[in-house]
């Protein structure tokens, strides 16, 4: 085996961010967790564990052998819906507010839905690339893997989990993008997912109550509005510098478990203007690092892997702290490597892996490619 | 180097725009791959650039929506009010205080309708409250903090917070405390809700007894709940100043029961006992009947607080005729052995007949004062003429405010000399058609036991701060000489005859001490007249006579059963408080105490020849102590100084206490009820000092 270089700057960054996040784990949840659970650090303890977990598993999948990634692909696919499905199994699936999102084993919850995100990308890369990119062969390219993310999105959409499965559509959509999906495709594509997701919107009350309550939220500042005054009061209150470390005070319960979804407000508050730009740059040196190894990775199946991985965590910070300061309507998605969440970071940190992977195996670590090699070969490797 | 650049991007332009390129190059595959990553790269950043744009204004701008609304939300103005000094009687004992005391509450927010009622039967078991009342409060689902009960047990705390955690939980809040319980407490007045003194000295001195009140704003979470760090702010609020008044926490209570035991044989509508240091004006006990206990701040009676010793003016009657006796001394116009024609107890004066109870022919002024002769007193009143009378009343007190400061507090009244018929004259010297207050009555007395100079009556003796800084410390004032200190030594001289034989005043004798006093039973006055059955039965006394110490005033309003005089019903009451107090200001005693068929001994166990058997010595166990014969129930005076025990067996503790009374003989007292045994035995003799011990049972 060659040594492998993996993308140090991208991994650095993933550090400070976990760092970050835990602290601001701790602040949100300290309090509430001191007075409903005897223990002010039962989250950071529990989200600690997760990041080992992905830490391990996100390691693991660097170092697994590229061709690897692809060679199991399917099988991933296949234990992922199984996944999906044992969430409606009673007994073992575990509903938490009407919904079926967790695989439950004792005080361990395991949420498929996140792995889901990554299997359906894998998948993809790795059929358009083996069809060679040829996308214009709508029957036999074009439609088997617009085919791939449909089960996923099916399975999840039934949890409900509609956030996530949005996520999964996009992150497909944004694949075929980048394997060079035609423009007129890409309108009607887009055009469909809008209207598809648009009567989904409407089709649920609740949903358009949120839209449209988002659009005003003073109209009913005790009701839908609650959350995102909530969210504003905190940003506004933290000013340029913040209010201090631990000094929140919207997390006293005004803010719903403001160490997941809201964690952004709450760093918000107490670190500042300053700390929302320094958080901001952060995501975008990552997603920046994320693009730089979609284009050095040395096959297609790399780069679209890297690509919809990056993007996926991008616009993910992207609508979460747009909710939380109330530019975009709320979704319910979690603040990459911040928010607390068992599964959301083990899945992201395998993410991570994905990405650390294909950076080891890119076209920088070698000379500049002139010719397209096939990948997973011999002779690719060799070429090196 | 920049020409293969520009070929390169039209090559992949060329590609991109094709119509349909057919087999793709994977060349350009990856080029074209590149750029949209690079693309959406770019759009991410953009937005994240939108976000930081959105974040300037949401975060630096001025918004009053929400600034106010985070003003509201997350803070409340609170007000820690400090808690109330104590209130000290003049030994130290405390006679109000202030304590924590739990609170429950409640977050109703946090019940489901289901929860409610069951949750207020079983709090209303648990705490002895109202489930109805319980059930209101706890449904009102829209607040979040609620005051279910003020003062609950402390045992129950622990088990009231288990119920439903999270919505119900012990606030603590200073609470008044009096531990004397009723004690002086129409005199201490209460506090309200507010922390505000509502009655009595509580009232009286509620600027210095309130604390400071520390305001601040408190930062709170969602349910309300405190969660500033700063520390208790309570420590911040200072204690109120500490009252230490002149009352005589034992004095206090001899005069509360003296009061009880004359609810008990006379039944009055309501009762007052004051007592007065003659020579400093202190005010030594002031008790009231009816009364209540002020802890019970819910059930009070606020009417049973009135302390009627400064808000009841009632006519004197009787008690008044010394004063002007004293007066009609003091100008010369008689003295205590001059004669006087009490007309045989029927006297005209104008349209009017003034009669005696006790018809008297021609007597003594003195006598004049023990009979209690109205047409004696009012022909001194005339004597002396109507201007020089009431000025010389006013210069005793009455009608002028007492110096206490109490609320409520009324000054009586006084014809106004000017045009006043003679019947008015004859009547106010006989203390009709003029009112005064109790403490009113008790400074007049003292100023004439004080040899004639009226000394300001005062109850507070001082104030501290919190951290022990006297504020203010109240001395004796001397107010002015009212009457001559020979007419003060006559009068009192006349007044001791009262309670001689014969006299009105006799069940008013102190036990082993002399005293001056006078009587009263005054007609009471309902609905503009004179009742017909009502009377104010009081007794006014200076005790020891020969160098008064204390003035007692005793006062029975409307007495229900038995004799209305007031020699009977106010009498035995100025006598249990003479006794008790001379006796424990260590004033010695100056006459011999006369037997009382009640509290006598028991008659001595009798043999079988009916004669009492003599009582054997126990062994001597030490040879220390010389052995004498047995005496009787006193300390008999030895040849060499020391003092031989008496036989205590079957006595009371009161026995006890006066038979060695004044001999400096330490007594340890074990039990209560009847003496059984004691140590050393009867007949030691014991030298000042030395200890004896009693077991009671």
């Amino acid at each position: 085996m060659k040594a492998r270089r993996f993308d140090l700057p991208l991994m650095g960054l993933v550090v400070v961010l976990l760092i970050l996040g835990l602290v601001m784990v701790q602040s949100a949840s300290g309090p509430v967790a001191a007075d409903r659970l005897d223990d002010p650090w039962y989250y950071v303890k529990r989200q600690l564990a997760a990041i080992i977990v992905g830490i391990i598993g996100g390691v693991g999948i660097a170092f697994t052998p590229y061709e690897w990634l692809r060679r199991y692909a399917w099988a991933a696919y296949a234990a992922v819906i199984i996944g999906l499905i044992l969430v409606f199994v009673p007994g073992l699936g575990h509903r938490v507010n009407g919904a079926s999102r967790w695989i439950g084993m004792g005080s361990v919850n395991l949420q498929p839905s996140e792995l889901a995100k990554l299997v359906c990308v894998l998948c993809m890369a790795h059929f358009i690339d083996e069809k060679g990119g040829r996308l214009d062969d709508v029957k036999n390219v074009l439609l088997p893997a617009l085919a791939i993310p449909v089960p996923l999105m099916l399975l999840i959409v039934m949890e409900p989990d509609f956030g996530t499965t949005v996520i999964i559509g996009g992150m497909a959509f944004l694949t075929l993008v980048v394997a060079g999906l035609r423009t007129r495709f890409i309108y009607a594509l887009f055009g469909l997912g809008v209207t598809v997701g648009a009567l989904v919107a409407v089709a649920e009350p609740y949903r358009l109550k949120r839209l449209r309550s988002f659009m005003d939220p003073w109209a009913d500042a005790a009701g839908s509005g609650y959350q995102v005054i909530q969210s504003m009061i905190a940003f506004h209150s933290g000013g340029l510098t913040g209010r201090g470390l631990g000094e929140s005070q919207a997390k006293h319960l005004f803010l719903p478990e403001p160490w997941t979804d809201f964690i952004g407000s709450v760093l918000g508050e107490e670190l500042g203007l300053i700390g929302v730009l320094a958080l901001l740059t952060l995501y975008g040196l990552l997603i920046w690092r994320g693009m730089h190894v979609a284009r050095q990775a040395e096959d297609l199946f790399g780069a679209l892997l890297a690509t919809s991985l990056t993007a996926a965590i991008g616009l993910q910070a992207f609508f979460n702290l747009g909710v939380v300061m109330g530019i975009v309507p709320p979704k319910g998605l979690v603040l990459p490597f911040m928010s607390y969440g068992a599964s959301a970071i083990v899945a992201q940190l395998f993410a991570v892996g994905l990405l650390l992977n294909v950076s080891a195996n890119s076209a920088a670590g070698a000379r500049a490619p002139t010719i397209y090699r096939p990948s997973a070969t011999a002779e690719g490797v060799l070429a090196r | 180097m920049n020409k293969p650049v520009a070929n390169d991007l039209s090559a992949w332009l060329g590609a991109m725009l094709a119509p349909d390129p057919g087999t793709v190059d994977r060349a350009t595959l990856m080029a074209r791959a590149r750029f949209r990553a690079s693309l959406i790269m770019v759009g991410v950043i953009l937005g994240y650039v939108v976000l930081a744009l959105r974040a300037v204004p949401l975060m630096l701008m001025p918004d009053d929506r929400l600034q106010a609304k985070a003003a509201t939300q997350f803070q409340t103005a609170v007000e820690v009010e400090a808690p109330r000094g104590d209130i000290l009687g003049r030994d130290g004992t405390v006679l109000a205080t202030s304590v924590e005391m739990p609170a429950l509450r409640a977050d109703p927010s946090k019940l489901t309708a289901e929860q409610v009622g069951p949750l207020a039967r079983e709090l209303a078991g648990m705490l002895g409250l109202d489930a109805a009342d319980l059930t209101e409060k706890l449904s009102k689902s829209e607040r979040r903090d609620i005051l279910l009960a003020s003062q609950i047990s402390p045992d129950a705390v622990d088990a009231v917070e288990k119920l439903v955690p999270g919505a119900l939980w012990v606030d603590y809040q200073s609470t008044r405390f009096y531990p004397g319980r009723a004690l002086a407490a129409s005199l201490l007045g209460m506090v309200g809700q507010n922390n505000q003194g509502l009655e009595g000295i509580e009232r009286s001195l509620d600027k210095q007894l309130r604390g400071s009140t520390y305001r601040f704003v408190q930062q709170r979470d969602r349910r309300g709940r405190n969660i500033s760090t700063a520390g208790d702010a309570r420590a911040r609020a200072h204690a109120g100043d500490s009252v230490t008044l002149t009352i005589e926490p034992f004095i206090q209570r001899a005069a509360e029961d003296a009061l009880d035991q004359m609810m008990i044989t006379s039944a009055p509508a309501a009762a007052i006992a004051v007592v007065m240091d003659v020579k400093t004006g202190e005010i030594l006990a002031i008790a009231n009947r009816p009364n209540a206990n002020p802890n019970d701040v819910s059930t009070i009676d606020v009417s049973a607080m009135r302390n009627r010793a400064v808000a009841d003016a009632h006519e004197p009657g009787s008690v008044l005729k010394p004063f002007v006796v004293g007066l009609a001394v003091d100008k010369g116009i008689n003295k205590a052995e001059d004669l006087i024609d009490c007309e045989g107890g029927s006297w005209r004066v104008g349209n009017s007949i003034i009669n005696d109870d006790h018809p008297h022919g021609v007597v003594t002024l003195s006598e004049v004062v023990k009979y209690s002769s109205n047409i004696g007193t009012a022909k001194l009143a005339f004597a002396m003429g109507a201007e020089e009378m009431m000025a010389g009343l006013k210069r005793f007190g009455f009608t002028q405010p007492s110096g206490l400061n109490l609320p409520s507090e009324v000054y009586g009244f006084l014809r106004n000399p000017k045009g006043i018929r003679p019947i008015e004259v004859a009547t106010t010297a006989f203390g009709q058609g003029m009112t005064a207050t109790a403490v009113q009555l008790a400074a007049a007395l003292a100023a004439v036991g004080n040899d004639g100079v009226r000394m300001k009556p005062y109850l507070v003796s001082e104030v501290r701060d919190r951290l022990g800084y006297v504020r203010l410390r109240n001395r004796p004032v001397r107010v002015e000489r009212v009457i001559s200190e020979e007419a003060a030594d006559s009068l009192v001289k006349m007044m001791i005859t009262v309670l001689e034989t014969g006299g009105t005043g006799t069940k008013a004798r102190p036990e082993g001490f002399s005293a001056a006093g006078k009587t009263g039973t005054a007609q009471k006055v309902v609905d503009g007249h004179y009742s017909a059955t009502a009377r104010v039965s009081s007794f006014i006394g200076l005790t020891p006579a020969n160098d008064p110490r204390l003035a007692i005033v005793v006062i029975g309003d409307t007495p229900t059963i038995g004799s209305k005089y007031g020699g009977i019903v106010a009498g035995p009451g100025f006598s249990l408080i003479a006794t008790r107090a001379l006796r424990y200001l260590g004033v010695p005693e100056d006459v011999p105490i006369e037997p009382k068929p009640k509290l006598a001994p028991p008659p001595p166990a009798l043999g079988p020849d009916g004669l009492p058997l003599p009582v054997v010595p126990p062994p001597m166990a030490m040879p220390a102590p010389v052995k004498v014969a047995p005496g009787p129930a006193q300390l008999t005076w030895l040849a060499d100084g020391r003092m031989s025990v008496p036989d205590l067996t079957g006595r009371s503790m009161r026995d006890v206490l006066v038979a060695v009374d004044g001999a400096g003989v330490e007594v340890s007292l074990v039990g209560s009820g009847r003496v059984v045994s004691q140590n050393p035995a009867p007949g030691y003799a014991l030298a000042a000092g030395d200890r004896l011990e009693v077991v009671l049972q």
